[in-house]
């Protein structure tokens, strides 16, 4: 059982990096991510699976982002009455640093109160469990989930499934969070420079014509035109300069100061 | 006793708040005379800000007797944003599964300021099952320190198995290493045996009120 747990795993996240690789359009995006999160889903035996993290440096946008598997009606209401300002797991979590268990929370505010008893109506699973997030740019998030096991079967599950669903929670974080996810395309920008591509571009970041770059390499005045060039393309950028100020930007080349 | 505290609630236990830092500029200050910053009566650094679990051994008047600093490796940490010359170039330490435990320390003495070995000893090991019942909470496989000879001494004397992942490494004129230790079930249970802790030492607090606090 464990193994073909892991396995399932795995195939998921070789088919989430391929996804993100593919560099696939927004509509396609929103149908992989919900792909993602409903063979989670059924690979784990979760009933519902919610995602939700607020940014500390997006100004423009200060609504939490969400990713969620709940009902359509669910999902409304929440965003009609908005309803994290009483969501209990929300408040609660997005503080929390250890994973929690919903039944250990106690309530008294009227409001969250009155949000579980909705909750309920709707039919969201009877355990819920939340995993904190906090990332390397001081974001924060939260991944809950919820299933339908009485307290003892749920007892054996959680203590055997914690480790990865925590390791999930967090690769959830790493695709949805706005900047992580932009943080792992700039990491391949670049990537495939040469070192030749990279040498010509230092010296030209040093004011060097192409002529006297190829002096001090060696090389022909066309070669460095071409592995400029070269760098200029692979750097997505339009002109030299450009070039320069990103490849210095990704630490590729020394800056000059 | 062992009393856990989220970062993010720290005002609202000024009283054991105030004794950890005491204690800590007292032990990394004044009796290991690392390189830290002292505000006053306390030592504290810019990780406290950012929301650290703390675990707080308290003796049977209810005084800070030891405490540790526990951050997720995800987030910001002292091995990544400080340390991380102790490990081998680029390497770094970033799993949601391993936390950092920082600034663990045990008064030698007991509140009649008399040198007492039994107060170091059960505040040490209640910490470090404390600490490993957290990582069990937290789905942990491991948890990572800094920290120096002396405390290394302590650390294992107290029968924990570490793997050493970087360092020694002199800084400010201290050795400095980094350890891994495993997070395990069995291992904790067999640990408390050994130490006589019974039953889960950070369960028993009541639980959290929350609304009323908001």
């Amino acid at each position: 059982m464990d193994n073909s747990v892991n396995r399932l795993l795995h195939h998921l996240l070789d088919e989430l990096q391929n996804i993100s690789q593919s560099g696939d359009t927004p509509p396609n995006k929103v149908n992989s991510d919900q792909y993602l999160l409903d063979s989670i889903l059924s690979c784990y035996g979760l009933e519902n699976l919610a995602y939700i993290t607020t940014d500390p440096f997006s100004l423009e946008s200060r609504d939490p982002i969400y990713k969620v598997t709940y009902s359509s009606e669910w999902q409304e209401f929440y965003l009609r009455t908005d309803a994290e300002n009483h969501d209990p797991a929300v408040i609660y979590g997005l503080r929390e640093i250890v994973p929690f268990e919903w039944r250990n929370v106690e309530l008294y505010d009227p409001a969250q109160l009155a949000f579980l008893n909705v909750a309920s109506d709707f039919g969201l699973g009877e355990n819920g469990f939340s995993i904190p997030i906090r990332d390397r740019f001081g974001a924060r998030a939260l991944v809950s989930m919820t299933i339908s096991l009485n307290d003892q079967k749920w007892e054996k599950y959680s203590r055997r499934y914690r480790s990865e669903l925590v390791n999930i929670a967090y690769l959830l974080h790493e695709r949805f969070s706005p900047k992580c996810n932009s943080s792992i395309e700039e990491k391949y920008i670049g990537e495939d420079l040469t070192a030749r591509e990279i040498e010509s571009l230092q010296w030209t970041a040093l004011g060097k014509t192409s002529e006297e770059t190829a002096i001090i390499l060696g090389l022909s005045k066309r070669s460095v035109n071409f592995h400029v060039n070269n760098a200029k393309l692979k750097l997505d950028t339009v002109t030299r300069s450009h070039a320069v100020a990103r490849a210095s930007a990704l630490g590729l080349i020394l800056p000059v100061l | 006793m062992i009393v856990t505290i989220n970062g993010n609630e720290r005002s609202r236990y000024p009283e054991l708040i105030d004794q950890m830092h005491v204690l800590r500029k007292e032990v990394f200050h004044e009796r290991l005379k690392w390189d830290v910053e002292i505000k006053g009566d306390w030592e504290i650094d810019k990780f406290d800000d950012y929301d650290p679990l703390y675990l707080l051994s308290l003796d049977d008047a209810g005084y800070v007797r030891g405490a540790l600093r526990l951050l997720p490796t995800t987030g910001p940490n002292m091995l990544r944003d400080v340390f991380h010359c102790l490990l081998p170039a680029g390497e770094i330490i970033e799993s949601p599964v391993i936390w950092e435990s920082s600034r663990f320390c045990v008064s030698l003495r007991d509140r009649d300021g008399n040198r007492s070995l039994s107060n170091l000893n059960t505040a040490t090991a209640e910490i470090i099952a404390a600490m490993g019942e957290v990582g069990v909470l937290a789905g942990l496989s491991n948890i990572v320190t800094v920290y120096d000879h002396f405390l290394r001494r302590i650390i294992s004397r107290a029968g924990c198995d570490e793997t050493l992942v970087g360092g020694p490494v002199d800084i400010g004129g201290v050795k400095t290493y980094a350890g891994m230790f495993k997070v395990d079930e069995y291992d904790l249970e067999q640990f408390k045996l050994r130490w006589g802790l019974e039953g889960d030492l950070i369960n028993h607090q009541e639980p959290r009120v929350i609304g009323a606090a908001a």
